[in-house]
């Protein structure tokens, strides 16, 4: 019996052994916490960007914990060991790789994409000198002009709610910024929070009960994931749903302007590239938000029908709109 | 090298975790508890520790504390329990719900000003030399072996629970707690107060789940609310396979047993993904994985049943 159950574990035992052929490609290893639209944009931006930047004869090696927390360290461990560069998309898995890096005592150079916060996340010291092996790209949101389109859909709107997921980071980052926005803008804003995606609709109808104008929709997985409980929720309410990214649309929301996640990814795989050729070293990036003018007025026309509103025409000759339900 | 190295990468995702399982064990073989507190004390003594390592506190007492957070969410999980009357599985899933705001309060420790804080990232300011500290990198070289080093940290912290937790349960006390799993109304018979007994069995058991949180929480490096999800299910699955492969014939080979249950698992999931699994599939691999090992004991008993009739046959021919 004893010699049966040692059977059984040999080839686990052997397996690592064999793992260990090696090719002369640089390994490009890419850690993404979840499936994600905006996510997968970016991952896709990265790629290309890689080959835009010049890079060739190299390998992706992408994984995807699937919304687990206990899977991303485990991946991004064997990531660090195996690629020559990695990237972390969103905060979670790019402070995954940072812990894994620091433990195996090493400094490969590590990109983020898609961090709202990397300063508050402890990834860079500073944005304008990220010191270190780690730089990268932040999708932190043009909250004020986002903000601004209120205004400009309802002169006479005074109260904004925001709601959020209490435990993401990036949401209440995103959540004070607007706070200060819509208080500069000369109206009162009402914070609610959820605590998961169960309690999202109650948190909308909560807002829509406190007789709000617009609701605000940070880049929030958790609600981005779960629009269609909003959507419902004002229904009917003269409620303008205001989001912080396009892919927010696709379920629910009207209006936002948004950040590209593909071109964001495209500028890190360039970054990747001059840094993979040795042209430069991470240290000779900033971390920039990206500018206004790089983002697109989009909205979505099914969902404004559904929830009975109609955007003034003033509005909609001030900018150039892309349907967010058109392309689908 | 790369060999070694995914070896340790198996070893620090996985040692921490033979802690998880032992905690688990303890309410759920010994007990028959279905303990859902679990994953509350792991993120609670993660929280704990790494909000203490940041504000400057050496990191074996910051461990310590974890492990202590975990004591107490046990406790109130029995007191619910035990003098509430409120049934096994909700009183920990009342004590789980609870830890989620603590855990924001616990972590806004670090953030002056604010009372919570939904993050705490320890790796920016680990380096060389630096005043904070986890009790791994107390002892790095910071260089390649600083692996090594963890793995070697953890090994004995393992090991000395294991050692602790099969004398304890092997006194009066203890076989009074395993007493109290088996026949509650037997074990109050003889005078064992079952009451409290229960209550130390899961303060026991979730110290342990906390001090893998507060182990799993130095080798990660940073903490969110959402860190302790999955590793309920990563308990129980190194229980079952550990037992189904290593067997459960004494106490000590059952903790053993359990301890290396969870190595197997982090073994088989970084193999499979090694060899090319796609990420995608890999609650798939998850769902397998458990059901093969519950299927174990019985393709042993087939092998056992043919072994035997051939036996049977072979003497048979003889006379």
């Amino acid at each position: 019996m004893k010699k049966i159950k040692l059977l059984t574990l040999l080839p686990l035992l052997v397996s690592p052994f064999m793992m260990t052929g090696c090719s002369s490609q640089t390994v490009v290893g890419i850690l993404q916490p979840v499936e994600h639209n905006a996510l997968g944009a970016a991952r896709q931006g990265f790629e290309q960007g890689l080959k835009e930047g010049g890079l060739t004869n190299f390998k992706i090696d992408y994984r995807n914990a699937g919304g687990n927390d206990a899977d991303l360290n485990t991946l991004a461990k064997n990531l660090i060991d195996s690629s020559a560069l990695t990237l972390g998309i969103g905060t979670g898995a790019a402070k995954a790789l940072q812990g894994a890096e620091v433990n195996a005592g090493l400094t490969k150079p590590l990109l983020f994409t898609a961090v709202t916060d990397p300063v508050g996340a402890g990834l860079v010291k500073s944005a304008d000198n990220p010191s270190g092996y780690v730089c990268g790209t932040t999708d932190a949101n043009p909250v004020e002009a986002q903000i601004a389109l209120i205004k400009e859909f309802n002169a006479s709107a005074a109260k904004v709610g925001i709601m959020y997921t209490q435990t993401e980071e990036n949401s209440k980052v995103q959540s004070d910024q607007a706070e200060a926005a819509i208080k500069a803008a000369g109206m009162t804003s009402d914070v609610k929070t959820c605590s998961n995606s169960s309690d999202i609709k109650a948190t909308a109808e909560a807002l829509v009960a406190d007789k709000v104008d617009a609701i605000y929709v940070p880049t929030d997985n958790n609600i981005a994931a779960n629009m269609n409980a909003v959507k419902e929720a004002v229904k009917g309410k003269n409620v303008l749903v205001v989001a912080g990214e396009e892919n927010i649309l696709a379920e629910g929301g009207h209006v936002t302007l948004s950040i590209d996640y593909f071109q964001l990814g495209l500028t890190t795989g360039k970054m990747a590239a001059q840094i993979l050729k040795g042209e430069k070293k991470t240290t000779d990036f900033k971390v920039e938000p990206v500018p206004a003018s790089d983002c697109s007025y989009v909205f979505s026309s099914k969902n404004l029908e559904d929830a009975g509103l109609t955007m003034p025409e003033a509005m909609k000759s001030a900018h150039t709109w892309k349907d967010a339900s058109a392309s689908k | 090298m790369d060999v070694l190295n995914i070896i340790f990468n198996i070893l620090t995702s996985a040692l921490p975790c033979c802690l998880l399982a032992i905690g688990v064990f303890l309410t759920f073989r010994l007990l028959n508890f279905a303990d859902m507190t679990a994953e509350g004390s792991f993120l609670l003594g993660a929280a704990l520790t790494a909000a203490c390592i940041y504000n400057g506190v050496n990191a074996f007492v910051a461990t310590i504390l974890g492990m202590l957070v975990g004591v107490l969410c046990g406790i109130l999980t029995g007191v619910l329990n035990r003098v509430l009357k409120i049934p096994k599985l909700l009183s920990g899933i009342i004590t789980l719900t609870a830890s989620a705001s603590i855990a924001l309060l616990i972590m806004g420790i670090t953030k002056p000003g604010d009372l919570f804080a939904t993050q705490i990232p320890l790796a920016s300011s680990l380096s060389q030399g630096s005043k904070i500290q986890t009790i791994y990198s107390t002892f790095y070289p910071w260089n390649e072996w600083n692996r090594l080093v963890e793995v070697i940290v953890m090994v004995a912290i393992v090991a000395i629970v294991i050692i602790g937790i099969y004398y304890f349960f092997g006194t009066e006390y203890g076989m009074a707690i395993r007493a109290t799993g088996m026949n509650e109304k037997m074990a109050r018979s003889q005078g064992i107060n079952t009451t409290v007994a229960t209550i130390t069995c899961i303060a026991i058991s979730n110290g342990l789940i906390a001090l893998a949180g507060a182990l799993y929480v130095q080798d990660a490096l940073s903490v969110s609310t959402v860190s302790a999800t999955g590793y309920l299910v990563i308990g129980l699955s190194s229980i079952l396979i550990g037992e189904a492969i290593f067997g459960k014939r004494s106490f000590k080979n059952w903790l053993i047993s359990v301890a290396l249950g969870a190595v197997l698992y982090f073994t088989i999931i970084t193999v499979a993904i090694k060899l090319g699994l796609k990420t995608e599939f890999k609650s798939l691999l998850y769902a397998v994985l458990i059901t093969v090992a519950l299927c174990i004991p019985l393709i042993k008993q087939g092998f056992k049943n043919l072994f035997k009739k051939k036996e049977r046959e072979d003497s048979h021919v003889r006379t």
